[in-house]
């Protein structure tokens, strides 16, 4: 019974000692946990800051991020693989806008929610350089689109 | 009780990880190589403006070798096993037939010239398959054991570069059956196999699709690639336009002199500005829009040559 038990913990150790070391040498990584069907998307992101708050604070930014210019690629099916802005280069062409909304405390936390965040919920590590922090977060997508016609990023009659 | 709820906690979090796992695959279709075509006279042959050329005849092998089916079919097992989305040879095969028979009734207005593409060419288009996985065997025979010796490629068929490979000869094996032998053979190369694959089409998903431009002139065309507006010449016009539409500015010119350019490695983007899919033939369509616009106004002829390949000719339509 007391080895099940050993066994059990070595294993969770294991694979919780896995991802850890995944999320310090992966920087940045976003995974679709699913759709609200009202537009907005709930994603699993890791961010990288010098403590705590920074490495929240950047996870939000890269959920923003990678909806306006990547697209979610991994996780389950679902969430859009299609970034907001198609434009080609549209990060450089747009500099200018995107480091004003993307400072910290900036536009896009209008665009995030933590509603979807479950307490202990966070995936924690540290190195010598930092801390990485891994937690569920909401983007509402839709809102997000009417923000960038508004203000004339992407074209008001485009497919997206 | 205890041990129960710590197992179905330790199963939950398991199965949540794997479902986190879980990534966006490239399309990949499994065909006969060329060789194993060769080998077993499954080819025909066509009339390349003059010269006879040899091409697999996909449809004879897949009617008539029992073999082929089933390594195909292998394949498939161990690819969908990896969790990668795969189109059938054979049905997309029949759906060629079809089309084929549709494209031998089509003529240009001006000279009524007929269509003239490999049925390679039109597979690719056909299938719309990122990736052909193109697999070679030879069973090899020692006593009462056989094994197989196999060479499994991955190619692009945008840039028909070689992305991933696997090959080597399996273990000896009582078993006379060719999937068994095959799987045997391939299953400890599969998962680095599986893992290059991937990593290519990330690469593609940040980088854009890899494509070649042809640029030439018709020979009563005004206008060369050494034609000057407003003291650039026609070809650093061109340059421009590609590093303003390329992904990261990225494309290599490989050749060029006053009556044609050739661009390799060009990095299209996978979506137009509008949202949607972008392929080599829109981006070149984009191109010849701008050289019709003023104050160029050159007429464009736009030729798609398959999935990763486009002929601009400037001059005429």
């Amino acid at each position: 019974m007391k080895k099940l038990l050993l066994l059990l913990i070595a294993v969770l150790s294991l694979v919780n000692a896995n991802s850890q070391t995944s999320t310090v040498t992966s920087r940045s990584s976003i995974k679709c946990l699913g759709v609200e069907l009202d537009g907005s998307q709930t994603l699993r992101v890791l961010g990288y800051g010098r403590n705590r708050s920074d490495a929240k604070e950047q996870a939000m930014k890269n959920a923003v991020w990678a909806v306006i210019f990547d697209g979610i690629r991994d996780g389950v099916e679902g969430c859009n693989m299609r970034p907001l802005i198609t434009e080609v280069n549209a990060a450089e062409r747009y500099e200018d806008y995107f480091n004003i909304f993307f400072t910290d405390n900036g536009d896009y936390k209008k665009y995030v929610s933590l509603r979807d965040t479950k307490k202990r919920s966070g995936g924690k590590s540290k190195d010598k350089i930092g801390y990485s922090y891994e937690l569920t977060i909401r983007v509402l997508r839709a809102q997000l689109k009417s923000r960038l016609k508004e203000d004339n990023i992407i074209d008001q009659k485009d497919l997206k | 009780m205890k041990v129960k709820q710590l197992l179905s906690i330790a199963i939950l979090s398991l199965c949540y990880l794997s479902v986190a796992g879980q990534a966006k695959k490239p399309t990949l279709m499994v065909v006969p190589s060329d060789a194993w075509c060769k080998e077993h006279r499954f080819e025909q042959t066509y009339d390349n403006q003059g010269t006879e050329e040899q091409i697999p005849d996909y449809k004879a092998a897949l009617t008539s070798d029992k073999q082929l089916n089933a390594v195909i079919s292998k394949i498939n097992t161990l690819m969908a096993d990896r969790g990668f989305p795969l189109k059938d040879l054979q049905q997309s095969v029949k759906s060629i037939s079809n089309l084929s028979a549709e494209d031998r009734l089509i003529t240009s207005k001006a000279s009524g010239s007929a269509i003239t593409e490999s049925p390679l060419d039109r597979l690719r288009r056909t299938a719309k398959a990122d990736i052909i996985l193109e697999i070679d065997w030879t069973v090899n025979t020692m006593g009462p054991k056989s094994s197989v010796t196999y060479n499994l490629r991955a190619l692009d068929a945008y840039s028909n570069k070689q992305v991933a490979g696997a090959e080597g000869t399996g273990k000896g094996s009582f078993s006379a059956e060719l999937p068994v032998l095959l799987e045997e053979a391939v299953q400890d190369h599969m998962d680095i196999f599986v893992d290059r694959l991937q990593k290519h089409f990330d690469d593609l998903l940040t980088n854009g699709r890899e494509v070649t431009l042809d640029l030439r002139v018709f020979d009563n065309s005004m206008v060369d690639f050494e034609t000057e507006f407003d003291g650039y010449e026609l070809n650093e016009i061109i340059d421009n336009w590609l590093a303003e539409n390329c992904v990261n500015h990225r494309f290599s010119k490989s050749d060029a002199t006053e009556t044609m350019v050739l661009y390799e490695q060009v990095r299209i983007p996978l979506y137009k500005s509008n949202g949607m899919a972008q392929d080599t033939y829109g981006f070149a369509r984009e191109l010849a829009r701008f050289l019709k616009s003023t104050p160029y106004n050159i007429p464009v002829k736009t030729v798609n040559r398959g999935l990763g390949r486009c002929l601009i000719i400037l001059g005429e339509k």
